[in-house]
């Protein structure tokens, strides 16, 4: 019968699509007070994220959340774990694998061996540390944490002292840089940051890494840990996967996913994209809790459990150990990990794959049992096979071909970039980082700026509806309403009122679009 | 002591053959020539005029003592009186026979007193008895009556320059009854009465001819009296009152001179002044009418200056007897023989020499304290300008360095006559464009006299070389130009440039920057050109020098490419063009000039905006983003594509 | 950093009580006394609240000197210049070697209260207040303290410690009294002077009267010259001005407005013998000069503090609604004779001028003016706009770096936004 139901929806959003790509009731060029769920790009169904504002939950306990129906199955899996340490060695795999898979390995060891007196150490960007309660360092994004551990010491004790206090230390302002600081018990965290960027986007990146890490250990294991041995030297636990961290901080600074708590989708045309989650969909088997298709970091489709929501965070995460685990594109995977948002406190088991050699389309099919691999790995046979059977291949492999868009194609010549999110669908675009903004530095300048805007539109006690920001290099512009939330980058030459114009065109473009840009139909099982 | 002397003899004088036993000499006023008549004319006559070419000689035959001798106006008729009954006429028409004819007057029993000449052919003779006005037919040989009038007469003076007769009537002769002359007309003022110190008893004539004086003072006709002093009315001296004679009008009493002295005086009229001279001092005193603004009917002065001496003259020795090694003589000043004549003319008869008076003006400096009074005076005087420059540049160096209220008053003298003369110019320039023909006539340019002391004179003889003098202190400079500005201000005079950079490089030479920020924020410098460059040069030593240009600039309007170029110069590619776009004038920018600029900063995402913005311009304005060939642009275009890749540049067909 | 001004957006429930910030605590230390282990009492030369438990004093010290190290550790010439926590913000300033000055603010807070009699949950807004300004009202602190005493190095050289301790509690006591922490705002960042609107030519008129009298009283070094406590003419370095006017117009002059405030002058002067009448009045030194045994003491200001350093007598004399400053060297001893004499000059002159200025500035009124007077009496985000207002126009300067900041655009908005990085918010 759930068959039938599935059947039906499936003909439905089908025929409906096929027909008419825009539903009747969605206004075609929206206003920009529209109403939550139908802004351009919203899911034509209940989301397929648990909606949600990052920077609410980031600041949330994560410990407290995710209690989902869900939770049974992990504390059983949890009550099961006669041996913790096997998790560890899982993790570890990745990690070996690593070691000899990877340029990540290369580039770690490179910054491991700076001399953390240098200036150059001094003038990188942007520094990530963290210890333990007992001042242990456990991570140093750059520079040796043996090398460190005094600096760590120092950390610790001020964080203590202000404690000591019954005050909570927050950040130390510098001249062009600030120290923010994040204690997430039984970790510390510290972030080092020169230049424009807030206090607390550094403190959004300090909360990636710690759930980043979270999903290695979860947070029941890293609370035992500790509570055996406060000066436990959490680094064995993490030897070889100190990349995973590396990297994440890098997408932070490049992907605005993150930042607007949203996933990009790799544009692909509606019914193509319909056809490939009809096969993810066929192919599942019962122990099946998420089916994954990424592109990068993202996402081509999305099949759930109908009484599970993927957090976008957690989608982040995997995406992140995915894509830079090397191994993977060897050989299928095999990998506990822990979804923070999900349930900090059990495992899921991803069955990781990369099904078309060649492409950056990886596969991740997450089950809660942990002896499902093979039974997994016969599922996304059988999701190839459909692909051909249903001549799904050729679409999906053009849209791989050409992962993004033009910024030209809106046809706004002063408009140089933007970033789109249906705040409903918890899902964003973005074009290619074209022409001046191909060079790494210009990228993570505009990140930088799309940050700044954003932590003034959701500044916690004075947020904004819009903002007009000048720099001598951009002109940019922010709105957020209930539906959506948009970030336009103009030329330093472009003025308030193009920017007001350009937002109609670009929402009508965008609606124009949609079925391409978003994920308009999300299925369960 | 020798600047002390304020009045001098000018130099050569008119020379003539000294009066003696055979030798007459007459003066004549109206056309101031010496008469030199030499045995009754048999030996010959010598005229003298003011310069050598108007000096005739010529020869007449005795017919007995010559009593006055005249040429009319332009040396065509030489009148002769010689009895009291005629006069004789000699023809001095050139190719007119040389007759000689005379002319008796034609009330009988009445003796000719004398005549003067008021026109080339028109003459009046003065009898005891009243006045004939005659036309003279040369080739006639005979006079015709033009007009006469009979009223008892004790004597006359004559002004040529207005030509208006002054007779002496009644019998104490203190009546006077002006006449005014016109080509062929003659018209009679009304007559007024001097005031004599004492009414003598019985009534007797008792103003003398000596005592009176005729003059046009600050182009008004005066009749000044020299009221010498009495023991009844307690004057402290004499004093010499003036009546001002309008042509319409009765005659009033408007000014008495105090010369605080009794004795033998004088009277000169020089350049406005009235000059007294003492013999018995040997000094001489001047008067200014116009130094104490008109209070009452009658105005009371003093001296201007304290009395001196005529300025000493020497008499080189001429002639055959004169040995060159005998030093020159000094002559006798004051001497009992000078005669004075109107208005600035000295004779010494027995040396053979006529000196015309002159006012220097140099001494005053020392001689009057009061510089706000020195002002008043030099203004009015002929060649006052660089003394009056002098002045100014006295009055701001050295120990007697003035206060700065002093300056002040100075200052807003001087430009007060500036501004006037501004203001006529302006007038009359308007009245010139409105229509010439009309208002021509009306309107003449008004002359610029040297007591018009514009910026450019004091910049070049007094500021400038006074900021750069040594020891100054800086205040005092920077107190004093500002006072000039005020000055100029108050008066509504546009100032200079050149003096705002005179401020600004005194300023800057002090590093008072703060004051200068100050002065430019109220607009104390106006706004020019000239001045925003002194500003922009000053950015090295003071950088928001270089704000307050282009503020200034900007506040100009008239100063947008100036911008363009400072903010290009400046590297400032987006502000340039933001600025030009705000102006409405970024479709006629050359888009090379700004590539050619945003190039050099080496900032590619700058290069990069400042492409598309003209492409899009390009498109704009001609439906395709690329650059024509007249912008010379392609290298510029090639260095995009090098950067950006060719699919950067704009698509033609863009939606 | 603008929002700061903008009132909270969350409904305020009515049994809310808001804390406005408020000074904690504020010190001076100097890490090189007493290094040795011990004596770390040493090391502080000021400390408010005085009562406080030493060892506390030596905690809060030891915290910064900590901070301060650990900061260079990433930028050895730029040390920490606050420190954020939940409860209080501390501010670090060094305006002289070695010599830090620290200034804690408790974080404005929200006192909700719960049903059933538990204790309120206070809420701290931390991002309420900002680094720049409580820096900037840090370094007015020192700045005010160094017009009146010189510098700590120069205290030090000239009476060591004791000195210097002395000099900070005598002048820091009374300070902190009048600083206003929840008043503080962005014209404290800019330290702004603000410059009356005048035309040419009276402005001009007010030179040569300033000039004169510098002239007949060739004591007098330097002058400053305001109405209705706006500034018209400095002859002082814009900084040591900044500071003076700041003292003149938060201190000096709202204690001297009676006459003002009575709406009319004060009363003619006829009783100053051989004198015309005037409004004249000294606003420091003697209260009056007709009681023979007054003593004529000025206060001493310390300018140029950076080159020649030099210590001035300050008189300031007022004549209705204007002031004149004059500065002359401390070296010089001001007998009564003198102030006699300045009085007789400048009380006549000085009540001219003030009409003239009062009437020229009803003639031609500026806009801006009215706006910088009344910024004082409104609510703050009003007074932001007013701020914007004010720097668009160009009659005005608030420190010459936001003075080039004030672009050429014509638009009062892109001045504005020149000043605030660019930014407009809609709201």
């Amino acid at each position: 019968m759930a068959a039938d139901v599935d059947r039906q929806l499936w003909e439905s959003t089908n025929g409906s699509l096929s027909i008419e790509p825009v539903c009747s009731d969605r206004a075609d060029s929206p206003a920009p007070g529209l109403v939550s769920g139908t802004e351009p790009g919203a899911g034509q169904e209940t989301a397929m994220f648990a909606h949600t504002e990052s920077f609410e939950d980031l600041t949330a306990d994560t410990e407290g959340a995710g209690l989902e129906p869900q939770e049974r199955e992990a504390s059983l899996q949890e009550g099961r774990g006669e041996d913790e340490e096997e998790p560890r060695e899982e993790c570890a795999v990745i990690g070996r694998q690593q070691q000899e898979g990877g340029r990540e390995g290369g580039v770690r060891d490179k910054d491991k061996d700076e001399d953390v007196t240098s200036d150059a150490w001094r003038a990188h960007r942007k520094h990530v540390f963290v210890l333990s309660e007992a001042g242990k360092p456990i991570y140093s994004r750059y520079g040796s944490e043996e090398a460190l551990s005094s600096t760590m010491g120092v950390m610790m004790a001020l964080v203590s002292f202000v404690q000591s206090g019954d005050n909570t230390i927050r950040s130390i302002q510098g001249d062009g840089y600030r120290v923010v600081f994040l204690r997430r018990s039984p970790l510390v965290l510290v972030g080092v940051s020169r230049g424009s960027q807030s206090a607390g986007q550094l403190l959004r990146e300090l909360q990636y890494v710690y759930l980043g890490i979270v999903s290695l250990l979860s947070a029941t294991q890293l609370q035992r840990v500790f509570a055996h041995r406060q000066s436990y030297d959490l680094r064995r636990l993490l030897s070889g996967s100190e990349h995973l961290t590396g990297s994440l901080l890098r997408l932070l600074e490049r992907d605005p996913g993150p930042l607007l708590s949203a996933v990009a989708c790799l544009p692909l045309p509606g019914p193509a994209r319909d056809r490939v989650s009809a096969c993810l969909r066929q192919a599942r088997a019962p122990p099946l809790t998420f089916s994954l298709l990424l592109a990068g970091t993202r996402l081509v489709s999305l099949v759930r459990r109908r009484d599970l929501h993927l957090h976008h965070l957690d989608l982040h995460l995997l995406a992140n150990m995915a894509a830079s685990c090397s191994a993977f594109r060897e050989a299928e995977g095999w990998t506990p990990v822990c979804l923070p948002k999900l349930n900090a406190a059990g495992f899921f088991h991803a069955h990781v794959s990369f099904p078309l050699p060649g492409t950056p389309l990886c596969l991740l099919l997450l089950s809660t049992e942990r002896e499902a691999f093979f039974e997994l790995s016969a599922c996304k046979q059988r999701f190839l096979e459909l692909l051909h059977k249903r001549n799904a291949l050729l679409g999906l492999q053009e849209a791989l071909s050409c992962p993004t868009y033009s910024v030209a194609l809106v046809g706004v010549p002063e408009l140089r970039h933007f970033v789109y999110k249906s705040r409903s669908s918890g899902l964003y675009t973005s074009p290619e980082l074209e022409g001046p903004y191909s060079s790494d530095e210009e990228q993570e300048r505009l990140m930088c700026l799309y940050q700044q805007l954003h932590s003034r539109l959701h500044h916690p006690t004075r947020p904004l509806s819009s903002i007009y920001h000048t720099t001598h290099t951009h002109n940019l512009y922010a709105k957020v309403t209930s539906g959506f939330e948009l970030y336009l980058c103009f030329s330093a030459l472009g003025t308030k009122a193009i920017a007001e114009a350009a937002v109609s065109k670009l929402l009508k473009w965008i609606r124009k679009e949609e079925d391409r840009l978003f994920i308009l139909n999300p299925l369960t099982y | 002591m020798n600047e002390e002397y304020y009045l001098e003899l000018r130099e050569n004088p008119v020379q003539f053959e000294h009066a003696s036993s055979v030798n007459n000499v007459f003066f004549d006023e109206a056309n101031k020539q010496v008469f030199a008549v030499r045995s009754g004319g048999a030996t010959g006559v010598v005229v003298k005029g003011p310069d050598d070419k108007s000096s005739v000689a010529f020869r007449m035959d005795d017919k007995g003592e010559v009593k006055c001798i005249k040429f009319s106006i332009g040396n065509k008729i030489l009148a002769v009186q010689r009895t009291t009954k005629s006069v004789d006429f000699i023809n001095f028409i050139p190719d007119f026979p040389h007759i000689e004819f005379s002319h008796e007057c034609k009330t009988k029993n009445a003796s000719v007193l004398g005549f003067c000449w008021t026109n080339w052919n028109e003459i009046v003779f003065v009898t005891d008895q009243g006045i004939e006005f005659y036309q003279v037919l040369p080739d006639k040989r005979s006079l015709k009556l033009l007009k006469s009038q009979s009223i008892n007469v004790n004597w006359y003076i004559y002004c040529p320059e207005t030509s208006v007769l002054l007779l002496s009537t009644t019998v104490q002769g203190n009546v006077l009854q002006p006449f005014a002359f016109k080509s062929g007309t003659m018209s009679k003022m009304s007559k007024f009465e001097i005031e004599l110190p004492v009414v003598p008893k019985p009534a007797k004539l008792s103003l003398s001819e000596r005592d009176i004086a005729v003059a046009t003072i600050y182009s008004d006709l005066y009749v000044m009296y020299l009221k010498h002093h009495s023991r009844t009315t307690n004057s402290p001296g004499a004093e010499v009152v003036l009546y001002h004679l309008p042509r319409e009008g009765a005659c009033k009493k408007t000014h008495v001179l105090k010369l605080n002295t009794t004795g033998k005086f004088a009277l000169n009229v020089v350049d406005n002044l009235v000059v007294v001279h003492h013999q018995s001092s040997l000094t001489s005193i001047i008067f200014d009418i116009k130094l104490q603004e008109p209070d009452c009917p009658v105005n009371v002065h003093q001296a201007v200056l304290p009395g001196r001496s005529i300025h000493p003259f020497k008499i080189p020795r001429t002639g055959p007897a004169a040995a060159p090694s005998q030093a020159p003589v000094i002559c006798e000043l004051y001497s009992s023989t000078w005669s004075v004549f109107q208005p600035d003319i000295i004779i010494s008869a027995s040396e053979g020499y006529l000196w015309y008076l002159k006012v220097k003006l140099q001494p005053t400096l020392n001689l009057l304290q009061d510089k706000g009074k020195l002002m008043d005076f030099l203004l009015r005087r002929r060649d006052c300008k660089m003394v009056i420059l002098s002045v100014c540049s006295q009055m701001l160096v050295g120990e007697e360095k003035g206060s700065l209220p002093v300056v002040a008053t100075v200052f807003d003298k001087l430009n007060q006559v500036y501004k006037e003369y501004l203001d006529a110019e302006q007038t009359y320039t308007v009245a010139m464009e409105s229509g010439p023909s009309r208002s021509s006539s009306s309107y003449k340019r008004p002359v610029r006299t040297q007591a018009v002391i514009d910026q450019s004179d004091m910049y070049t003889h007094v500021l400038s070389t006074f900021t750069e003098r040594k020891g100054v202190c800086h205040k005092f400079i920077i107190a004093v130009l500002m006072e000039y500005i005020r000055s100029l201000n108050q008066y509504q005079i546009t100032v200079q440039h050149y003096l705002y950079e005179l401020v600004i490089k005194t300023l800057v030479h002090h590093n008072l920057f703060y004051m200068l920020h100050q002065f430019l924020q109220y607009h104390v410098l106006s706004d020019s050109k000239p001045l925003a460059c002194l500003l922009l040069s000053l950015e090295s030593t003071y950088p928001p020098a270089h704000q307050l240009s282009l503020d200034m600039l900007k506040r100009l309007s008239t100063a947008n490419d100036e911008i363009v170029e400072v903010l290009l110069s400046k590297q400032q590619v987006l502000g340039a063009l933001r600025f030009v776009r705000s102006v409405g004038g970024h479709d006629n920018v050359s888009a090379r000039k700004f590539l050619d600029a945003a190039r050099q900063t080496s900032d590619s995402m700058l290069f990069y905006t400042i492409f598309r913005f003209f492409e899009q311009r390009n498109l704009r304005l001609r439906g395709n983003p690329g650059f024509n060939q007249g912008e010379h642009c392609e290298e510029h275009v090639a260095y995009f594509k090098q950067m950006f890749g060719e699919q950067a540049l704009m698509k033609p067909a863009a939606v | 950093m603008l929002c700061v001004f903008f009132s909270p957006r969350m409904a305020s429930g009515m049994q809310e009580k808001q804390y406005t910030p408020s000074l904690l605590s504020f010190f001076i230390y100097n890490p090189k006394f007493g290094p040795r282990e011990g004596e770390e009492e040493k090391k502080i030369l000021f400390y408010h609240p005085s009562e406080l438990d030493k060892n506390e004093k030596i905690r809060s010290v030891g915290l910064c000197e900590a901070i301060v190290q650990f900061t260079r550790t990433f930028c050895p010439t730029k040390p920490a210049k606050s420190l954020h926590t939940q409860k209080n913000r501390q501010i670090f300033y060094e305006p002289e070697e070695h010599f830090w000055m620290v200034m804690v603010v408790r974080n404005p807070m929200i006192e909700k209260p719960n049903k059933d009699g538990k204790p309120p949950t206070i809420e701290y807004q931390e991002d309420e207040i900002l680094d720049s300004v409580y820096g900037a009202v840090l370094q007015q602190c020192y700045s005010m303290y160094k017009l009146f005493n010189g510098t700590f190095g120069r205290a030090m050289e000239a009476g060591g410690v004791e000195m210097l301790t002395q000099k900070l509690e005598k002048f820091f006591y009374r300070y902190l009294q009048t600083l206003h922490l929840q008043s503080c705002d962005l014209l404290d960042v800019f330290g702004g002077i603000s410059f009356f609107p005048l035309d040419k030519m009276t402005y001009l008129k007010i030179q040569s009267f300033v000039n004169r009298v510098e002239q007949s009283l060739s004591l007098i070094k330097y002058t400053a010259f305001l109405y209705n406590d706006q500034l018209i003419w400095s002859g002082l370095e814009q900084d040591d001005m900044r500071i003076l006017y700041k003292y003149l117009t938060t201190s000096l002059f709202p204690r001297h407005t009676e006459p003002e405030l009575a709406g009319r002058d004060s009363p003619l002067r006829p009783e100053v013998a051989g004198n015309l009448l005037h409004y004249g009045r000294f606003l420091t030194g003697p209260a009056s000069l007709k009681d023979p045994d007054a003593k004529i003491r000025f206060p001493r200001i310390f300018v140029n503090t950076e080159d020649s350093y030099e210590e001035l007598h300050l008189i300031v004399y007022k004549a209705m609604s204007a002031a004149v400053c004059f500065m002359i060297s401390a070296a010089e001893d001001l007998t009564r004779e003198f102030c006699e004499q300045l009085d007789s000059l400048v009380g006549p002159q000085l009540t001219l001028l003030a009409s003239d200025i009062c009437e020229q500035y009803n003639i031609n009124r500026r806009i801006s003016g009215s706006v910088l007077i009344s910024l004082t009496l409104r609510q703050t985000p009003r007074k932001c706009l007013a701020l914007l207002a004010l720097l668009s126009s160009n009659k005005h300067t608030i420190g010459a770096h936001i003075k080039r900041n004030i672009c050429y655009f014509d638009s009062q908005r892109s001045q504005a936004c020149a000043l605030f990085q660019y930014s407009i918010y809609t709201i």
